[in-house]
């Protein structure tokens, strides 16, 4: 029995879910197979991949400042919520 | 639940609902009477947490609906639903970078540190954009969780999210130009 495989279009319609891990177990195999096997679809998955961390890193690192909190317990308790 | 054990769950929360603030913001000032509104919103309603539910889920979900009121108290009263669906969107989005893979951007763009430029592309971005490619891409929630925070299916979800990422690349590649990685005029990829 051969593996199932798909073509350059199907593979790149399933990048992102596939970047994503969304895709069911068979899916996310045929997909990687191809890409392993693919010298046109591979740099798009790389780039996408960068991309993709580096939107990973957008996160806000700084801290919450103090007077945040002290703000929030202030409007509950005028709120008469806390 | 008892509610001082809601009280502690809640609160202890704070710093993930200001970090989920910054980033849909982009502004200090403005997280900060998010994260307010958040609060006084997830209080007023508190019998309506299931116990033993993800309370960082819940307040994103309080946290992203206060986001886009107050947006709409803004803009006046324009209509933030989906402008159109559709199963081209994946693949769309792909197409477009892969000009960037072929004209070489890509590879230039890939020895850059692309977050700064990115941060400034999602504050950017309208609704309901910015808030699927923050909850999924930078929040790191899955479609699913995308879903239950965003109140929409999770086709809707995808859909949003690929076209978000679409108008990011799109704004990369200006920023490429901008530093002067033409693509107009193309010279040999080495
Ligand atoms: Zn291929």
């Amino acid at each position: 029995m051969s593996k199932p495989t798909c073509d350059c279009t199907t593979a790149m319609a399933q990048l992102w879910d596939y970047l994503d891990e969304e895709l069911t177990e068979e899916r996310y195999e045929m997909v990687k197979e191809h890409l392993a096997n693919c010298a046109h679809c591979l740099p798009h998955a790389e780039f996408a991949q960068g991309f993709l961390s580096a939107l990973g890193r957008c996160r806000h690192a700084g801290q919450m400042p103090e007077g945040v909190r002290h703000a929030v317990m202030d409007a509950l308790k005028r709120e008469g919520l806390v | 639940m008892s509610r001082e054990e809601f009280d502690r769950e809640v609160l202890a929360r704070m710093e993930d609902v200001y970090r989920f603030a910054m980033s849909l913001t982009r502004d200090a000032s403005r997280a900060e009477d998010l994260v307010q509104e958040t609060y006084l919103r997830a209080f007023r309603s508190w019998q309506t947490f299931q116990p033993g539910s993800d309370a960082r889920r819940w307040l994103f979900t309080i946290c992203r609906n206060a986001f886009l009121r107050s947006l709409e108290r803004e803009r006046g009263t324009m209509s933030l639903e989906d402008l159109t669906g559709g199963d081209q969107d994946a693949l769309g989005s792909v197409m477009h970078h892969a000009r960037m893979v072929g004209d070489g951007t890509a590879d230039r763009l890939a020895r850059m540190d692309l977050a700064p430029a990115l941060a400034d592309a999602i504050g950017q971005l309208n609704e309901p954009f910015r808030s699927a490619v923050v909850v999924v891409d930078v929040e790191g929630n899955s479609y699913e969780e995308a879903s239950e925070i965003l109140g929409v299916p999770i086709g809707t979800v995808r859909s949003r999210l690929f076209r978000a990422r679409r108008q990011l690349q799109e704004r990369l590649a200006d920023y490429a130009r901008d530093a002067g990685f033409t693509t107009v005029a193309r010279e040999p990829v080495s």
